[in-house]
C-alpha cells in the first residue's frame, strides 16, 4: 500500500506543469469560494444582528389580538404580571414596555404614515442600542413637553432638523382623533429604510398625556443569552397564555429564512464548485492514463493487482485534492482573518445595500465547520473523480497497451 | 491550402475523444448553469420593472421640479404644462399616464392608518394597473364615480367590505385640508409593495378633494421596453423643456431598487466569475497536454519546412472549434428548461417569498430569454479560452525543431 501511493505521488509530479494547473484550480476555485461563502454570511448576519439589536430585539409579547386586529385596544394582556415574570426571570437581561400605534405625521414639507412608539427611555436604551445611533440630539433626553426621535429618512422627505415641528395624528380608544405636534429632539440612523423612514419614538408619559390611558402593545426583551431563546420564550409562555410571546425568528420569520438558507446555500455554492473542478481532474487523469498507456500495459503484464492498480490511480486524483484542497482552503482562511479582522468597504454600493438594511462596509465571516466541511467535500470528490480514470485502466488490454506508442 | 488546414483542426480534436469530449462537456456544464443562473436573474429584474416600476413609478416620469425634493400638494403639476399629445407620440411611448398621488390618514372607528391615494383614470389606467385581473369583488370604478377602490390587506384590517365606507384626511392645495368619506365600490388583489396600502379614486375625484382641479402630481410613461430607457428619456426631455418640470427615470426615483438589482446583478457575476476561472485553468490544462503530446510532430513538421504561422494557425482553429462546440452545446442543452420556466414562471411561497419581498422584489421566479445574456456569456468564454491559448501560442512562435524533436 505504501509503495502504491508513493508511487502515485511521483507519477504526479512526472508533468508537474500539468499537475499544477489542476491544483491551482482547486486552490483557487475553493479559496474564492470561501471568500464568496464569508461575505454572504457576513453581509447575512450583520444585517441580523443590527436588526436585533436596533429594531426588533430577542423576544417580543404582544396580546393574541394584535396580530389580528392590531388596533389601539389590542393591548398586552396582564400586564403587571408579565412584566413581574420577565423581572424575575433569571434569563431576561431588561425588557421595555412601549405603546405602539399607526400615525399619520405631518409636517409643512410633507406627509408620511408612521408608526408611532411610546416608550420609557430609560427602559428602552437597555434593550435596544438605537442611542448610539444617533445622528443629531438626544434619545428623548428633552425639557421639551413633546419631544420626538425620527429617522434620518423620515427627516430628509418632510425636511425635519432638530426642534422642527412635526404633527401626528392618531385615533385614540374611543375613536377620537388626536392632533399634536412635536418637537424634533433627535434624529437616528439605522441604516435600513423601512425603520429609518417609518418609525418615531415619543416618551410614554407624553402618549399618555393625550390619550389618558396607560396603554402597551408590545415588551421587547433582551436576553443574557442569545442561543436558546426559543426556550426561554416557549418558558415564558407557559406562564402568560393571554399574550403571545415569539423570540425574533418566529415572529419574523422571513429575517430568520436567510439564516435557514444560509447552509443550503453553502452546499449548493460548493457542489457546484466542486463538479466543475471535477471535470478538469477527470481530463487530467484520463490524459495521463491514455500517455502511459503502454507502461500500464507492462505493470499489468507483469501482474499487477487490478485493485493496487486501480488503487494507484484513484490516490493520483486524492494527490490533487489533497494539495489543491488543504491549501485553498488555507488561502480562505486567511483572506477571511484578514477581511473579518479589517472589514470589506463596499460603500460604493452604499446606498442600494442601506435601503435594505445592509452595512456598507462587510466583516467577512464563516462558520469555522465550513473549513473542515470543504476539505473533505473535495477530497471525497477526488477519491470518487479517481474511479472513472481508474475503471479505464484496468479495462485496458495489456498486450495492445504495450503495443501502443 | 486554408480547406486544408481546417480539415486537419478538425481531425486533430477528434484525435483524442475522450479529452475532446471531457474539455466541450466542461464548457458546455458550466456555460449551462451561467445561464440558468444569469437567465434567471435577469427575468427577475425585468419582471420587477416590468411590474412595479411601470405601473407606481413609471419608466419616465415628469413632475414639478420642486416636487422632486417636497413631495407635496402645492408642488403640482398644472395641465397645461405638460402635452401629453406630444408625449404619446414618441416613438417606443407606450401609454402616458397623469396621476395624482398623495396620502391620507383613512379611519374608520378606532381604526387608522396611513395610506397612499392613487387619482387615476380608469379608462387607461384600469390596463397599466391589470385591475380587472386584480378585482376581488364588486366593479372597478368610473372616471365620474364618488367612490374608492382598496386592496385586500386594508379590507382585513379595516374589516370592511363592498358598500362600506371609509374616512380619508390629508393635506390639500394651498394649505387647504383634503378630506372626504367615501363608499368602497371594488377590493382589488396588490399583495405586496407600494400598492397593497393604496386607496384608488378617480383622477377627477382626487383633485377636488385635495381642493386641486386640473393639477396632476405625476405623469407617467410607459414604453415598451427597457433597453429604449435613455433613448426615449431624452426625447421627453425635448417635449418638455421647461426648468419647472422634471424629468426622471425610475432609476433616479428609486435609486434602491436599481442599486439592489446591481447588487444582486453582481452576486451572479461573481460566481460565474469563478466558474469561468475553473473552466479557463481546464482549457489550459488540455492546451498544455496538446503541446506536451505534440511537442514532437510539431517539430518534425517544422523541421520538414511547415511555416510555425501555420502550424499556429491549424492548432489556434482546432482550440476555437473545440470551445465553439461547447459553446454551442451549451446555449442549446439550456434552452429547454430556459424556455420552460419563461412560460411557467413559479411563485415562490413561504418564508421563502416574504425574504423576497423584504429585498424588494417581487416573489415569483422564472427565467429569462435574452439575448444578451447568451451571447455576453459565450464571449465570456471565448474570451477566456483566447486568453489561455496564448500559451500555446507563444510556444509555436518560439518552436526550435531541433528541441522539440529530442525525446
Amino acid at each position: 500500500m505504501k509503495t502504491t501511493i508513493k508511487i502515485a505521488w511521483r507519477n504526479c509530479w512526472r508533468n508537474s506543469l500539468r499537475s499544477s494547473i489542476v491544483i491551482a484550480s482547486i486552490a483557487l476555485g475553493i479559496w474564492s469560494s470561501i471568500f464568496l461563502m464569508g461575505f454572504s454570511t457576513g453581509l447575512v448576519e450583520q444585517r441580523i444582528e443590527k436588526m436585533v439589536n436596533l429594531e426588533i430585539g430577542d423576544i417580543q409579547i404582544h396580546s393574541t389580538t394584535y396580530d389580528v386586529q392590531s388596533d389601539i385596544l389590542s393591548t398586552v394582556q396582564d400586564l403587571e404580571t408579565t412584566e413581574n415574570l420577565l423581572s424575575y426571570n433569571p434569563n431576561v437581561a431588561s425588557y421595555s414596555s412601549r405603546f405602539k400605534t399607526d400615525a399619520f405625521a405631518l409636517s409643512p414639507h410633507g406627509q408620511q404614515g408612521v408608526k408611532l412608539l411610546g416608550v420609557n427611555p430609560a427602559d428602552e436604551m437597555k434593550v435596544l442600542n438605537l442611542a448610539e445611533h444617533l445622528e443629531e440630539g438626544t434619545f428623548l433626553d428633552s425639557k421639551n413637553t413633546y419631544p420626538i426621535l425620527v429617522g434620518k429618512k423620515l427627516a430628509k422627505e418632510l425636511h425635519l432638523k432638530l426642534n422642527s415641528k412635526i404633527q401626528l395624528n392618531f385615533t385614540d380608544t374611543n375613536a377620537n382623533q388626536i392632533t399634536k405636534n412635536f418637537k424634533v429632539c433627535g434624529i437616528f440612523y439605522v441604516g435600513n429604510d423601512a425603520f429609518d423612514g417609518f418609525t418615531v419614538f415619543a416618551p410614554i408619559k407624553t402618549i399618555e398625556r393625550l390619550t389618558g390611558e396607560h396603554l402597551i402593545h408590545e415588551i421587547i426583551v433582551k436576553t443574557k443569552n442569545t442561543d436558546n431563546l426559543a426556550s426561554i420564550a416557549t418558558e415564558l409562555q407557559s406562564n402568560n397564555p393571554n399574550n403571545l410571546i415569539e423570540n425574533w425568528q418566529k415572529r419574523y420569520p422571513e429575517i430568520a429564512y436567510g439564516v435557514d438558507m444560509m447552509d443550503t446555500t453553502m452546499y449548493i455554492l460548493m457542489s457546484i464548485i466542486i463538479a466543475a473542478l471535477l471535470f478538469g481532474i477527470v481530463n487530467t487523469l484520463v490524459m495521463s492514463i491514455l500517455e502511459r498507456k503502454k507502461e500500464l500495459g507492462i505493470l499489468m503484464a507483469i501482474g499487477i493487482s487490478t485493485w493496487k492498480l486501480r488503487m494507484m490511480i484513484v490516490f493520483e486524483s486524492l494527490v490533487y485534492g489533497l494539495v489543491g484542497g488543504p491549501l485553498g482552503v488555507f488561502l480562505g482562511y486567511v483572506t477571511i482573518q484578514y477581511f473579518g479582522e479589517k472589514g470589506l468597504d463596499l460603500s460604493g454600493f452604499g446606498e442600494g445595500m442601506e435601503a435594505f438594511g445592509y452595512d456598507p462596509i462587510i466583516y467577512v465571516q464563516i462558520d469555522p465547520k465550513y473549513y473542515l466541511i470543504y476539505t473533505s467535500y473535495i477530497l471525497l470528490a477526488t477519491f470518487i473523480g479517481g474511479f472513472y480514470p481508474s475503471r479505464m485502466a484496468t479495462k485496458l488490454n495489456p498486450i495492445e497497451a504495450i503495443r501502443s506508442i | 491550402m486554408k480547406k486544408l488546414f481546417l480539415i486537419l483542426a478538425w481531425r486533430n480534436i477528434w484525435r483524442n475523444k475522450k479529452r475532446a469530449f471531457i474539455t466541450i462537456s466542461s464548457i458546455a456544464a458550466s456555460l449551462f448553469f451561467v445561464l440558468f443562473l444569469r437567465q434567471m436573474q435577469f427575468w427577475v429584474y425585468d419582471f420587477n420593472i416590468k411590474n412595479s416600476v411601470a405601473a407606481t413609478v413609471g419608466y419616465i416620469q415628469i413632475t414639478d421640479s420642486s416636487y422632486v425634493d417636497e413631495k407635496i400638494i402645492d408642488n403640482t403639476l398644472s395641465s397645461n404644462q405638460v402635452d401629453v399629445e406630444a408625449l404619446t407620440k414618441i416613438e417606443g411611448v407606450k401609454g402616458v399616464y397623469p396621476r395624482f398621488l398623495s396620502g391620507a390618514l383613512v379611519s374608520t372607528g378606532i381604526k387608522s392608518k396611513y395610506a397612499g391615494i392613487s387619482g387615476i383614470s380608469p379608462e387607461t389606467d384600469n390596463k397599466l394597473l391589470k385591475l380587472d385581473i386584480k378585482l376581488r369583488k364588486g366593479t372597478l370604478i368610473n372616471a365620474d364615480d364618488r367612490a374608492i377602490m382598496i386592496t385586500e390587506n386594508m379590507a382585513d384590517y379595516y374589516q370592511v367590505s363592498v358598500g362600506d365606507s371609509l374616512i380619508l384626511m390629508g393635506q390639500g392645495y394651498h394649505g387647504f385640508t383634503a378630506a372626504g368619506i367615501y363608499p368602497i365600490k371594488a377590493i382589488l388583489n396588490f399583495p405586496v409593495g407600494e400598492l397593497s396600502s393604496m386607496v384608488f379614486m378617480p383622477i377627477k375625484e382626487a383633485q377636488f378633494m385635495h381642493v386641486a382641479d386640473n393639477r396632476f402630481t405625476h405623469v407617467l410613461i410607459d414604453i415598451e421596453s427597457n433597453n429604449q430607457l435613455e433613448e426615449i428619456y431624452s426625447e421627453v426631455k425635448k417635449v418638455s423643456n421647461d426648468s419647472q418640470i422634471s424629468v426622471r427615470t425610475w432609476e433616479e426615483v428609486v435609486p434602491g431598487l436599481k442599486q439592489g438589482i446591481d447588487m444582486d446583478a453582481n452576486s451572479g457575476l461573481i460566481i460565474s466569475g469563478i466558474l469561468y476561472m475553473i473552466v479557463g485553468f481546464g482549457i489550459f490544462g488540455t492546451i498544455v497536454m496538446l503541446h506536451n503530446e505534440r511537442k514532437f510532430e510539431f517539430g518534425v513538421l517544422n523541421a520538414i519546412g511547415t511555416n510555425r504561422f501555420d502550424l499556429l494557425f491549424i492548432t489556434l482553429t482546432e482550440l476555437t472549434i473545440l470551445t465553439l462546440i461547447g459553446i454551442v452545446i451549451g446555449n442549446l442543452s439550456s434552452l429547454p428548461l430556459l424556455y420552460y420556466f419563461n412560460q411557467n414562471p413559479i411563485k415562490i411561497g413561504g418564508d421563502a417569498a416574504q425574504a423576497v419581498i423584504d429585498q424588494g422584489f417581487e416573489p415569483y421566479m422564472g427565467t429569462g430569454l435574452f439575448l444578451d445574456v447568451f451571447t455576453a456569456n459565450s464571449l465570456a468564454i471565448l474570451a477566456i479560452a483566447t486568453f489561455v491559448s496564448l500559451y500555446i501560442v507563444i510556444k509555436i512562435i518560439r518552436i526550435n525543431a531541433l528541441k522539440s524533436m529530442k525525446k
